[in-house]
């Protein structure tokens, strides 16, 4: 598997799209191929931020009693 | 201030949008909202900070959460339509973000926000129903009515293009 592989496969998986038979490659090779690792830690990043980037809208104010009488 | 609420007050507002872009349902999200801050408080001790920062951990359960929410709506609404019936919709890690983190972070959302605004609509739909739908790449282009490596390809570039962005604040 070369890296441009690995990279795409990286890219799905940050966005949870992997074939499920590329992940054991893509875990067996970023195992051993730091830029490879860097990359799909990129990507994580690059979706996490997808998440945190939209405008935040505040829940309804009960809401935070609520979650806290579940614990 | 008990630490729960510092969290639930730290996070909630982003969660709660990333909830709602998903279900685009309140009362779903807010349900989802609640699983997952009581999620992540009780299994607070597998946070990993060396897998990636509290946030991104935090985002990744309510992501799950909210994607087998929606799920499951769209299952029980189809055997729902397919039953003839009328669909009815019902409606330690605590101080560990300083304000130069968030600066960062805030700068780096931005720039894949616009990223994202920049890319070609076809690379920016396919990404957002992967990650806020929850589609796979075959759902994605029986969607679109694409070939499937069309879509993949389209994937992979859009990506690529947010990861080189993001590389300007490395």
């Amino acid at each position: 598997m070369t890296h441009e592989d690995t990279e795409s496969i990286a890219a799905l998986d940050a966005l949870g799209v992997a074939a499920a038979g590329d992940l054991a490659d893509l875990a067996e090779h970023i195992a051993s191929c730091i830029p490879c690792r860097r990359a799909r830690e990129d990507y994580r990043r690059a979706v996490t931020l997808l998440a945190i980037g939209l405008e935040p809208i505040a829940p309804p104010t009960a809401l935070r009693a609520r979650a806290a009488s579940c614990l | 201030m008990p630490a729960f609420e510092v969290f639930y007050d730290r996070y909630a507002s982003t969660v709660y949008a990333l909830l709602l872009r998903i279900l685009a349902n309140a009362d779903d999200a807010q349900e989802v909202l609640q699983e997952t801050f009581v999620k992540a408080w009780t299994s607070a001790k597998m946070f990993d900070a060396v897998r990636g920062s509290e946030v991104a951990w935090l985002i990744s359960i309510a992501r799950s959460r909210g994607i087998d929410r929606l799920r499951s709506r769209k299952i029980r609404y189809t055997r729902e339509d397919e039953a003839g019936r009328e669909v009815s919709i019902r409606s330690s890690f605590l101080d560990t973000w300083s304000g130069a983190e968030k600066a960062i972070q805030s700068e780096e959302c931005q720039a894949v926000r616009s990223a994202l605004a920049e890319l070609p609509a076809a690379q920016r739909v396919a990404l957002e129903l992967a990650y806020f739908e929850g589609l796979s790449q075959s759902e994605i282009a029986a969607r679109l009515e694409e070939p499937l490596g069309t879509i993949k390809t389209r994937m992979q570039l859009g990506m690529r293009k947010l990861r080189e962005r993001l590389q300007a604040f490395q």
